[in-house]
This record gives C-alpha cells, sequence and structure tokens, in this order.
C-alpha cells in the first residue's frame, strides 16, 4: 500500500472512518493510501492495515464459501477465493451478521466466466444459496407454518421454511457429487448439458437437516401459489396452468362447481402423491373439543 | 458443568473458565455433553440463522450463557445501526445471558459494514461516540455492557490518551464495564514495541477492578510483513502461548477470580483441546483461590 507523504489535518472520526473504509476495500495501491500524518510509521502502517484488509477480505471469503460450497468445489479454492475478494471489494457487506450476505455472488462469478458456463454457474450457486439458507431456517415446526383449509375441518399445514427451487440442470445430484470430493481435489469438470424442460425441487429443513424432495411442475406451481397465499382454488388453477396453459384467470376466486371442475383427477393425483404425502407437509383434522390433531 | 434442567435465563457467569462456542461443537452442548461450567457465543451467528438459534436455546438452558458481539461498532461515528441493534437486543431479551459485551473499535461505515475490529484514536472526539453508542446499546438492551480491548496493529499519530484511560473515562461515563483480553493486551504491547507487563499494570492502574466484569485468553500468530517487520495477529487459531499465561497470572492475582474465556475460532481443534485449555485457565483460578484461603 503506498502512504500519502502529505501533511493532513487530524480528521474527523467520520471523515477518517470513511477513508479507512475506501483504502482497505480497494484493489490498487494508489485507493489504497491513507495520509501518513493520520497513522504512525510508513512501513508500519501499511502493514498495519495490510493485517486489517486480509481479515476483511478473509471474513467475506469465508462467508462466501459457507453460502457456496459446492460452487467452491467446482471453481477450485485458489480461483473462488480470488473471485470472492473481488466480490467483497466491489459488494462489501453492508450488515454485520454475515450469515445473509453474497445473495448476489453467484451472479458475479457467471460474469467472470464464459458465456457457455454461466447458465449452469448460475443454477449451482443458486442451489447453494437456497439450500443454505433453508438449513439456516427453524426445524420444521408444522403449525407455525402456512396453513390451507381443505374444508371439512382439515387443514394443510406446509413446513415453515419450505421453498422451491427449479432449474434445467441437476443441481442437487451435482451438489452432492462435488461436496463429496476432497477439498483440495482440483477443479472439477462440470460441462454437463441441462435437461430438457425445468427440474423442480421443494426444500425443507427437519431436525435431521435439508430435505430436497423432486417435484412435478403441476405440484411446484401448487405449492409455490400456497406460499405465496394464494387460496387452494386458486392453487388448484395454478397447478392446471402449469400442467396444460392457463384455464382461468391466476387468483380467481373459484366457488365450489368451479373448484370441482378444475380438480381433475390428474391434479387430484398430484395433490395426493406429491404434496398431501409429502415429507414438507402435514395434515390436520381440527374438531371443536381439540386443537388439532396431526396426520 | 451443564445444569440438567432447563430454565428460560441462562444465569450467571462464574468467575471459572468457560469456553467460546462454535458451531463446530454445538451438538456436544445441545446435548449437554460439552464439559465446560459456562460457554460464550458471537451474538451475529445467532440473529438470522433460526436453526442456530433454536440450538442456541437448548445450549443457554443447560449452561451458563455469555453473549459477546462483535458487530455492534461502538466506534462508529455514524452512530449503531437499529436494525442490527434491535436484532442483538432481541437475541439478549430472549436468552437473557449472564454477560453481554463487544469491542472498543469500529467497523461500520457509509453504509458498509465491514467484519472486523478497526482500532480508534483515543480522542475526546471518540470518547463522544463511543459514550453516546453505548448509551444507546445498553439502554436497548436494559444492562450495562462489557468493553473488550482491542488487538491494534496501526496506531494514531493523533491519539492522546491511552487505551486504559480512554475505557476508563468511558466507565466513568457509561457505567459499563471492562472485558480484559490479556491476549490482546500482549498482542498490541508487542506490535507497538512495549513490555506487555508493564501495559497490562497501566490496565490495572488505570481501571478500577470492579469494573473488570471478564478476562479473554486466546491464541495468536506471529507474521512476517513484507517490510521485513514482525507482527502478532490475533488469530485465535493456537494455544494459549506461555507469555500470556504469564500475564493471566498476573491479572487475576491483582483482580481476583474472574470469569475467563478461552476463545478458538480459526482451525477449530476437537473439543478436548479447549477443555484442556480451559483447565490450565481453572488450575491458575483455583491456586489463587487456595492462596487466599490460606492467607485469609
Amino acid at each position: 500500500m503506498r502512504v500519502v507523504s502529505v501533511m493532513a489535518e487530524a480528521p474527523a472520526l467520520a471523515a477518517m472512518q470513511g477513508a479507512m473504509t475506501r483504502a482497505l476495500l480497494a484493489e490498487d495501491a494508489a485507493g489504497r493510501a491513507v495520509p501518513e500524518a493520520w497513522l504512525q510509521g510508513p512501513e508500519a502502517a501499511r502493514d498495519g492495515l495490510h493485517v486489517h484488509r486480509n481479515t476483511v477480505i478473509g471474513g467475506c471469503w469465508n462467508a462466501l464459501r459457507l453460502s457456496y460450497p459446492s460452487l467452491e468445489r467446482w471453481l477450485g479454492e485458489s480461483t473462488f477465493a480470488a473471485l470472492a475478494a473481488d466480490f467483497a471489494r466491489l459488494h462489501p457487506p453492508a450488515e454485520p451478521a454475515l450469515t445473509r450476505y453474497g445473495e448476489t455472488f453467484g451472479g458475479f462469478v457467471a460474469s467472470r466466466l464464459p458465456d457457455a458456463r454461466q447458465p449452469l454457474v448460475r443454477a449451482l450457486a443458486g442451489f447453494d444459496w437456497l439450500f443454505e439458507r433453508v438449513a439456516q431456517s427453524a426445524p420444521a415446526t408444522f403449525v407455525a407454518g402456512t396453513a390451507v383449509p381443505l374444508g371439512e375441518g382439515v387443514q394443510l399445514y406446509l413446513a415453515p421454511g419450505l421453498r422451491l427451487h427449479a432449474s434445467a440442470w441437476p443441481v442437487e445430484t451435482l451438489r452432492e457429487r462435488l461436496l463429496a470430493l476432497p477439498a483440495a481435489a482440483a477443479p472439477a469438470s462440470l460441462d454437463i448439458p441441462p435437461t430438457r424442460g425445468l427440474r423442480h425441487r421443494a426444500l425443507w429443513r427437519t431436525a435431521q437437516g435439508v430435505h430436497v424432495q423432486p417435484l412435478s411442475g403441476s405440484a411446484a406451481a401448487l405449492v409455490g401459489a400456497l406460499l405465496d397465499g394464494a387460496p387452494l382454488a386458486a392453487a388448484l388453477a395454478a397447478a392446471a396452468d402449469a400442467e396444460a396453459g392457463p384455464r382461468a384467470a391466476p387468483g380467481s376466486a373459484a366457488g365450489p362447481d368451479e373448484f370441482a371442475a378444475r380438480a381433475d383427477a390428474d391434479l387430484v393425483q398430484v395433490l395426493e402423491r406429491e404434496v398431501l404425502c409429502a415429507g414438507f407437509a402435514r395434515l390436520v383434522t381440527v374438531n371443536s373439543s381439540s386443537s388439532g390433531e396431526i396426520r | 458443568m451443564p445444569r440438567t434442567t432447563a430454565s428460560a435465563a441462562s444465569g450467571p457467569i462464574p468467575a471459572r473458565a468457560g469456553i467460546g462456542l462454535r458451531f463446530a461443537h454445538h451438538a456436544l452442548a445441545v446435548a449437554g455433553a460439552a464439559s465446560a461450567d459456562w460457554l460464550e457465543v458471537h451474538a451475529e451467528n445467532y440473529l438470522h440463522d433460526a436453526a442456530a438459534r433454536a440450538e442456541l436455546r437448548a445450549v443457554a438452558a443447560r449452561y451458563p450463557l455469555s453473549i459477546h458481539a462483535v458487530g455492534l461498532s461502538l466506534g462508529s461515528a455514524e452512530g449503531v445501526d437499529d436494525a442490527h441493534l434491535a436484532h442483538f437486543a432481541a437475541l439478549v431479551a430472549e436468552l437473557q445471558p449472564g454477560l453481554i459485551s463487544d469491542h472498543l473499535s469500529w467497523s461500520r461505515s457509509g453504509g458498509v459494514a465491514l467484519p472486523d475490529l478497526l482500532p480508534l484514536p483515543y480522542t475526546q472526539e471518540a470518547l463522544a461516540v463511543v459514550c453516546r453508542n453505548v448509551d444507546t446499546v445498553q439502554a436497548a438492551v436494559g444492562r450495562p455492557l462489557l468493553i473488550e480491548n482491542p488487538s491494534t496493529y496501526v496506531q494514531y499519530v493523533d491519539s492522546p490518551l491511552s487505551e486504559p484511560q480512554f475505557l476508563r473515562a468511558l466507565v466513568e461515563r457509561c457505567g459499563c464495564g471492562v472485558l480484559l483480553d490479556v491476549n490482546n493486551v500482549y498482542v498490541s504491547a508487542c506490535n507497538r514495541g512495549v513490555a506487555a507487563a508493564a501495559l497490562l499494570d497501566e490496565y490495572l492502574a488505570v481501571l478500577d477492578a470492579r469494573c473488570i466484569g471478564e478476562l479473554h485468553l486466546a491464541g495468536h500468530a506471529i507474521v512476517r510483513t513484507e517490510s521485513g517487520r514482525t507482527l502478532r495477529v490475533d488469530d485465535h487459531g493456537s494455544e494459549v502461548c506461555a507469555e500470556v499465561w504469564t500475564l493471566y497470572e498476573r491479572c487475576i492475582a491483582t483482580l481476583g477470580p474472574r470469569p475467563t474465556l478461552i476463545e478458538w475460532d480459526t482451525r477449530i481443534p476437537a473439543f478436548e483441546v479447549l477443555v484442556a485449555q480451559a483447565a490450565q485457565a481453572q488450575c491458575r483460578l483455583d491456586g489463587l483461590n487456595a492462596r487466599r484461603v490460606g492467607h485469609g
């Protein structure tokens, strides 16, 4: 780091902290310059600020590798570290708790890679990010989750923290394979083609960890609509749209007859097989004498 | 040792050796199988991670718990981040830890939250800023903070107060306490080229012993800089060195027993290694107590 040899007045604290922040995040020597008059000894100041710079960049890097573990395995540790350092300088944390830091890192990495690799990087990074956010959610306590009245005293509860993911790549399998590699393994080659169409997954957390379940497009549409707060009839309409194209305006309030018309046999099967029987869902019978029974 | 019955509040921190709890050892602590008299966690790891927070509730029901913040940025001229403070206050209100603390440092400026503990110039302006921020935090949590002396790697030209003088003034104005990190005293002294024992003695002479509510111990790294200088870096990645143990003995001989934490944050070893480090601290505390009884 270059130390500017100009006499500076003792800066007001706010100005000094702003200048120090910029100097710690700067990439080039000129940007790292801090007026000599602020700190004792040019070499001592440079060495000391180097320690702080390493701590700042290292803290960001560590947070990013926790959120993007499979991306790090794929890129290799050194490439990931270099990209993380660049990202930290350009997009430093805005909040002290780093658990939510770096949501845009996947797009940043993709933008630094050849075009052909960008979609897969985005997909893998997106799945990493979502998986780690679900891992940070509370273990499922269903009565705290989204509740959907099914009629006749029955409610469908979706696990709190339930999230949906869709991509054209088998990112769940890729992640498992990458994380099974030794940490020091050479960058993995994963130049694989996308599958035909989107692959949907539900992710939720229990005390045992994060669970991932494949979903059909219609089941994903159904669950997605329910998570967005749509009533069951509208969610079924969304599922029907995903299955066979639009049938009705999304979110329209459907009466019992219309509901029955939409809930064709295929959709009922989807609902039963992929949603009602899924680990992320619970049916609760509510009667007048008790608060509920989880089946 | 862990309690066998759950309670809503973690209870007071005993004047014994405790261990910094990190995620690698969560399962042990949740199960009550971590051999420790008390535990300390970093607040920021539990503010937005509901899963970790749920585990921490279980830990707090079994062990006396101290919550150590690293991101309040008490030295920031632009003040404390309201949202972060609200999350911190909620954590404190929920877990009722025996002690709460953060550092005499800054990390926030212009909307950026640097993951580091940056040093302050010890000026009247900085003192006013820190007092204002400590008052804000203490008002939010409804109890006093302990303020930890930082490890320093640079020195400001305009810093007319010594660090102990600055902390003393802070304590007098805000009613907060001090968390004296013995390793930080050693690291800062070495990096400044002064005798660590002399710096520690200045702390012990300037500060009222009653305000020092906790001690920290940790390992540090020795690095060679590009300019050929040797710097000690407070990386919490190794055992407490012999020189710091000696300072610790000097410290408790003056202060009397204090809750003493073993911190280890990088290259985290097996929990047994931390237990062994805590046992070394406890041995010194026990020796101190035995001498006091003998003299009594």
